[in-house]
């Protein structure tokens, strides 16, 4: 029977457990079950057993690395002073702004030492970021070449493009970045119907009845009561937050946090306190302390204490231990803001997050938030949790009262992705892509740590850190895989610290199996090359893989 | 030798540099290892050679003594 088939297919590793309620249900209708009931996984606290998560690694480098490192720093940054004196004495053409002549008695406008950094060091290896690219980011891209007479301060396009480059980079954990015509008619046929601006913010004349769909499909999706979607990603976090919390509260936020979550923080007017990165010990001992204590001078009772972490972290590749804060704020009666932006659609075995992949029931976050620009393909982000905390935000949220709404054909390409994803669409490609997804990112990290680079995260997590350490090897690593055709971003200092550079791939479910066999070949080589391949674990020796069976089967 | 000569660009970091900075650079540490062999071909073998003179006068110059004293008294 199609349907008992697809039951399976999208149930995934369940244990067997589920089958008994999915077998109620059949009994309840018949024989015949319905599409809708094979989606949902069954409540989490007892039907299956929560997943063991791995462990996260973070190997060290050995130590001539740290010392080559700050030597490799400590040289580029001799020849920075150097280059700035002949810039100041005139000997040397000063391209960055600089004021007129006759303001010179004035308070200095352009910081000149603050821009050292940028002036010195990333200037000289701008040509590895900002490459312009010239098709859709899927699995494969087309590149702009682009030369620099002046040593990157200016850039001028040769022309040619550089086709087919592999895509190691984007966010596109799914593959919904597509532009194949059957997927996007309905996207087509919303741009007919409702235009493409929307010209007014939510509250105002901006709630299409599209927004009230997909806010009605997101929650189902998480299984919560009701969600909110907003435009950007970033302006999520930065602008709800200071509608949740305020002064006389306190914020504990992860080490590793994003930007967003930290600008959100600052502008809440709450206190922050940080602990270190998944560190549960150092959660709890600032939790009991700021219980017993409170507030700083006045010793009052904290109005709310809010846990702030997320799903994936994008730098590191670890993945939160749900359960143990779980525990930790049911103990100590805290709140938990849990930001899925890599994590959503891209963990878990149906594609519901890092909550699916620990067995966890989605009512016990308070804040579910999250993007829909890495795993579906589109722009803004969500907020999703109780209808009360919702329904609040609607009215409070500074993104939800001043930004315009977000635009219908967006809109759209988030619904059929979920549709996708959840099978509403009659296929099982959503679930497909799931299971490719985890199965490259398995494939990937295995044979990536088997050669001997250092990777840092989690195994289960698609977003892949291989860690370069020196500044000279940054710029080079970068270069050479464009030349080979292959697309990747390299990290370095301000958004990493100084002595851990890295290069981030993120795997997607679009990868075919060639495609990603064709990188870890180029980069086995590049390691060798470059020599960037520190990791001192014993690597067990495995055979080749070959798709078709080339032996005799006895009959 | 052209790929040793890309280690050593990558290792010190002077990969990023333009030539010109490369050249200065070095210059500059050939010009120190340069007198680095020099010094020491010209200064160590005197220095371990004093060296060994010292010790090993030292270590005569003890048994000598002792004998001195004792056939004095």
């Amino acid at each position: 029977m199609i349907q008992t088939d697809e039951h399976h297919s999208c149930n995934g590793t369940l244990k067997s457990h589920s089958d008994q309620k999915q077998q109620e249900n059949n009994n309840l209708k018949n024989g015949y079950h319905r599409n809708e009931k094979v989606q949902k996984n069954g409540k989490g606290d007892g039907f299956h057993q929560p997943r063991v998560r791995g462990e996260d690694s973070f190997e060290e480098a050995p130590l001539y690395v740290a010392v080559l490192t700050y030597m490799g720093y400590g040289i580029v940054i001799l020849f920075g002073y150097f280059r700035d004196f002949l810039r100041a004495v005139g000997l040397e053409k000063c391209h960055q702004a600089r004021e007129r002549e006759e303001q010179k008695d004035f308070v200095p406008l352009y910081q000149d030492f603050e821009n050292f950094y940028k002036r010195n060091l990333y200037m000289r290896v701008r040509d590895n970021w900002n490459r312009p690219i010239c098709s859709l980011p899927g699995p494969v891209f087309d590149v702009m070449e682009r030369v620099s007479d002046d040593y990157n301060w200016t850039f001028r396009l040769t022309g040619r493009t550089v086709e087919n480059v592999i895509n190691m980079g984007s966010y596109n954990y799914l593959g919904f970045a597509e532009n194949n015509v059957d997927f996007l008619k309905t996207v087509a046929e919303e741009t007919r119907q409702y235009g493409v601006g929307v010209c007014s913010t939510r509250q105002e004349l901006g709630n299409l009845s599209i927004h009230e769909k997909l806010e009605q499909l997101v929650a189902e999706f998480l299984g919560v009561e009701s969600a909110m979607a907003f435009g950007m990603g970033f302006a999520t976090n930065s602008m709800n937050i200071p509608a949740l919390v305020g002064k006389g509260c306190l914020i504990l936020s992860d080490e590793l946090n994003h930007t967003s979550l930290i600008l959100g923080a600052r502008l809440s007017g709450a206190t922050i306190r940080v602990f270190k990165h998944n560190n549960m010990q150092s959660l709890e001992k600032m939790l009991k302390e700021a219980i017993c204590s409170g507030q700083p001078r006045t010793h009052r009772v904290w109005k709310k204490i809010l846990i702030m972490v997320e799903g994936i972290y994008s730098m590191e590749g670890s993945l939160v231990r749900l359960p143990e804060i779980l525990a930790l704020k049911k103990k100590y009666k805290a709140y938990l803001y849990l930001d899925e932006a890599h994590s959503i659609g891209a963990v878990g075995p149906t594609g519901r997050g890092v909550i699916e992949h620990f067995g966890v029931d989605p009512k016990e976050v308070d804040v579910l938030m999250g993007t829909f620009t890495k795993s579906f393909g589109a722009a803004g982000g969500y907020i999703a949790g109780k209808k009360e905390l919702v329904d609040y935000l609607r009215s409070h949220s500074h993104s939800a009262v001043y930004a315009t709404a977000m635009s219908p054909p967006v809109v759209e390409q988030i619904i059929r992705a979920i549709k996708c994803i959840m099978g509403y669409d009659g296929t099982t490609e959503g679930q497909r892509r799931v299971r490719q997804l985890a199965e490259n990112t398995r494939y990937f990290r295995s044979r990536l740590k088997e050669m001997g680079f250092i990777i840092y995260g989690n195994q289960d997590s698609p977003v892949v850190p291989l860690l370069l350490y020196l500044p000279g090897k940054v710029g080079a690593f970068s270069r050479a895989m464009l030349k080979r055709k292959i697309g990747v971003v390299v990290v370095g200092f301000p958004a990493t610290p100084i002595t851990e550079a890295r290069a981030r791939f993120c795997v997607s479910a679009a990868h075919t199996r060639e495609m990603l066999d064709k990188v870890l070949q180029s980069l086995d080589e590049l390691g060798d090359d470059i020599r960037v391949k520190f990791s001192r674990h014993r690597r067990s020796y495995r055979p080749e893989l070959y798709d078709e069976t080339d032996f005799e089967l006895d009959s | 030798m052209g790929w040793l000569y890309y280690q050593y660009l990558l290792i010190t970091g002077i990969y990023v540099l333009e030539p010109w900075e490369q050249s200065i650079f070095n210059t500059v540490l050939f010009t120190m290892v340069a007198m680095v062999i020099y010094t020491s071909y010209v200064f160590v073998p005197i220095h371990v050679q004093l060296a060994l003179e010292f010790f090993s006068e030292l270590i005569r110059g003890q048994p000598e003594s002792t004998v001195a004293l004792m056939s004095k008294p």
